[in-house]
């Protein structure tokens, strides 16, 4: 067994208060490596069907990548994954900050919770020894107070993962918090943790690089480091407004480079892209049915971000550092000083909402991270709530009195409180998500919906980039962004490694990417597979924008797993664990078909206004497309019963 | 004559898909930009030498890696 792996896993019952290691063959890893696919291989054989998902038979895993903990360059990524409360199928959700090494210098590779505690409780893991421990004091803090109190109860060696108010009261997307508001936020697994009365999970650890033990990724180190910004960053703030007005008016789309975005990226992180994409259309404006001239770019500009930034902020492990720590004064009181909004909060809370109040975005990201929210599907439900209340389907009876209107950032703020303590009428509804919230109210609060088999919708708009649209409807992980697109496929350089990977032109006709064509299927399934790599890996999708070829993550996975495979057979363990996933969700009754977006994100009807005017797209036969290449049932989307893909207990 | 890479959001009928060219030793970026055909409004682009960013008057040596920016639209 390489060093690079732990060999054993742990399991905690929080009912029996009990725990026990379990052995990790050397074929396991052969065939699911480790992080998405270990989790995903366990939490297959050990859920049993129709388990409830904030029931005690869920199982709440926190898995670490191969190269997580060895030193390597962006492998500080750690992987929370269960039965998904929004989706009632697979869920996951992957996250920086600083915990994610401690997991494996543990001494295992998972730790995998089972069973509801009798009061609330956390979970010390130290010097081999693990101990369940009252949380009575801590149930109702907020996750940075949490975190705070634990950190000065357990010293400078802590690493800690918590749940705020949201998760404790099982909203079903909370996520789970470390390092400051650093949140595992999709598929409510936070909601998880808090049905299991667990309020956080601390694990000792002390900071180490045994990479240099491992031939190969000390200098695989040095020519990541290599490619990333020096010096001074002089990009001027403008010039990225006008980089998305010249983008959305050319009529072809030109081939991105990772290294074309890794200094604004450095300097602004998610939120460098704020302007190109409210520009282009990419960004949703008014719950999704507005469109760019209704909310001014300059609202959410780096030019208003940069002031605020006092000190950069990177994740352990992570050359980039893409995060900064900001101070914006809120209310005329003292500074709120926090982490710097990432895109989905500019865009989800600014122009989704039509709101220009630009210190609200740090209040209303400082909310969610203290209340253990996920943003994305937080904002989501939100927009929703001001439509359904304008559309005259809620009414101010059942806000408590509350005007539900649009630009104004209080209504976010207060709506936010209440939905994490799922306080009133509007509070509770809206904790349920938008998808069962909208079943409450009714077939008529459908149009005003957006979200895919239960998962609220993320920032950004398939009229633009079906493939985003593909991914939505297609993976295993309904209505998630971070699997690939079109942009994210061109910067993962996969046709230098991977042989039947297609490589763009470096400029094409914007309608190539409408077309349900065999190579738009490879290019989707190919990013898909690729993910699933980084996950089992532990490595963060922005330092996968450098390209396979330059990152040189098949290389890195051979040198710590004593492996000579090929990049073609990393793809392969990479459709294995895809087939995994799907299976999961088919064995607790989701049907992948199931998965839709609501009709306007495909054009029916067509925008009458904006980049993505007149766009429509066949979304049903790119999926179709998809799964054909994935290797899976083309109508139905199940991957075939008896391959190897399709393996698992069902 | 020198041997840099240079990745553009432009294409070039004298680099053929390539990132890999030849130009004349101490070759400033602007230069670069007409010899290679990119469009104008590369002059006002902001690029990278070596990963630091540099101004167009900037000369070139063997083995650069020249990089012209974009801001990824996604986050």
């Amino acid at each position: 067994m390489p060093n690079s792996v732990a060999g054993k896993i742990l399991f905690v019952d929080l009912t029996k208060r009990t725990h026990w290691y379990e052995p990790v063959e050397p074929e396991t890893y052969r065939q699911v490596l480790a992080g998405m696919g270990m989790a995903v291989k366990v939490l297959s054989e050990h859920i049993p069907v129709g388990a409830d998902p904030l029931g005690p038979e869920n199982i709440l895993a926190f898995v670490s990548g191969v190269l997580t903990g060895l030193g390597v360059m962006f492998s500080g990524r750690f992987l929370v994954a269960g039965k998904s409360p929004l989706t009632n199928g697979w869920g996951d959700a992957n996250c920086g900050g600083n915990f994610a090494p401690a997991i494996k210098a543990n001494g295992v590779d998972g730790i995998f919770f089972l069973g509801v505690a009798s009061e609330p409780v956390y979970v010390y893991i130290h010097a081999e020894k693990v101990e369940i421990l009252p949380a009575v004091d801590l149930w109702g803090k907020d996750a940075l107070e949490t975190e705070e109190t634990l950190g000065i109860r357990h010293g400078i060696h802590a690493r800690i993962a918590s749940i705020g108010p949201a998760g404790e009261n099982q909203v079903r997307f909370a996520g789970i918090v470390n390092h400051g508001g650093r949140l595992a936020a999709r598929s409510g697994l936070g909601a998880v943790m808090g049905s299991k009365r667990l309020k956080a999970l601390v694990l000792e650890f002390s900071n180490g690089s045994p990479e240099e033990g491992i031939e190969g990724l000390k200098a695989q180190n040095r020519l990541i480091r290599s490619y990333m910004p020096r010096g001074k960053n002089f990009v001027p703030g403008w010039s990225l407004g006008i980089a998305g007005w010249v983008l959305s008016h050319m009529k072809n789309a030109t081939r991105i480079d990772g290294l074309m975005s890794l200094p604004p990226f450095s300097e602004w992180g998610t939120a460098s892209g704020n302007q190109v994409c409210l520009i282009g259309g990419d960004a949703p404006v008014r719950n999704w049915r507005g469109d760019p001239s209704m909310y001014s770019s300059r609202w959410i500009s780096v030019g208003r971000i940069t002031p605020t930034q006092k000190k950069k902020y990177a994740c352990i492990h992570c050359p980039l550092g893409c995060g900064s720590r900001c101070e914006v004064s809120t209310d005329g009181s003292l500074p709120l000083e926090t982490h710097r909004p990432e895109f989905e909060v500019f865009t989800g809370f600014g122009s989704n909402l039509l709101n220009r109040d630009f210190s609200s975005f740090y209040q209303i990201s400082d909310l969610c991270n203290r209340l253990g929210l996920d943003a994305i599907s937080a904002a989501s439900a939100v927009a929703f709530a001001i439509d359904c209340y304008e559309h005259g389907l809620i009414h101010s009876e059942q806000t408590g009195g509350l005007e539900l209107c649009w630009g104004d950032p209080q209504v976010a703020v207060i709506l936010l409180q209440k939905i994490a303590r799922r306080e009133g009428y509007l509070g509770s509804l809206l904790a349920e998500g938008v998808r069962r919230a909208a079943q409450t109210l009714g077939p008529a609060s459908q149009e005003f919906a957006f979200e895919s088999g239960g998962q609220e919708l993320p920032m950004h708009d398939p009229r633009v980039d079906p493939a985003y649209g593909v991914q939505y409807v297609s993976d295993p992980t309904p209505g998630r962004h971070t699997i690939s697109a079109t942009q994210e496929y061109e910067m993962f350089r996969l046709w230098t490694k991977v042989s039947w990977a297609p490589e763009p032109p470096k400029s094409y006709p914007k309608t190539d990417k409408y077309e349900n064509s065999l190579t738009n299927a490879k290019m989707n399934v190919a990013g898909s597979l690729y993910k699933m790599i980084m996950d089992c890996a532990g490595i963060c999708l922005f330092g996968a924008h450098l390209g396979a070829d330059r990152l040189g993550i098949f290389e890195m996975l051979n040198n710590a797993m004593d492996y000579d495979l090929t990049p073609d057979e990393y793809m392969e363990i990479g459709r294995h664990i895809q087939s995994l996933r799907q299976r999961f969700n088919l064995m607790h009754g989701v049907h992948p078909a199931d998965a839709w977006i609501n009709p306007l994100l495909v054009g029916q009807p067509p925008a009458s206004r904006g980049p993505a005017r007149g766009r429509q797209y066949d979304l049903a036969g790119m999926r179709s497309l998809f799964w054909k290449e994935m290797g899976w049932d083309e109508l139905t989307g199940e991957p075939p019963v008896g391959q190897k893909d399709g393996e698992s207990k069902g | 004559m020198i041997h840099i890479r240079v990745i553009a959001p432009f294409e070039s009928t004298a680099m053929e898909g390539r990132e890999e060219c030849e130009v004349h030793e101490g070759s400033t970026i602007h230069q670069l930009i007409v010899q290679l055909g990119f469009p104008l409004v590369a002059n006002i682009i902001p690029v990278t030498v070596n990963g630091a960013q540099v101004d167009h008057g900037c000369h070139l040596k063997e083995g650069d890696l020249v990089v012209f920016l974009m801001p990824y639209a996604g986050g």
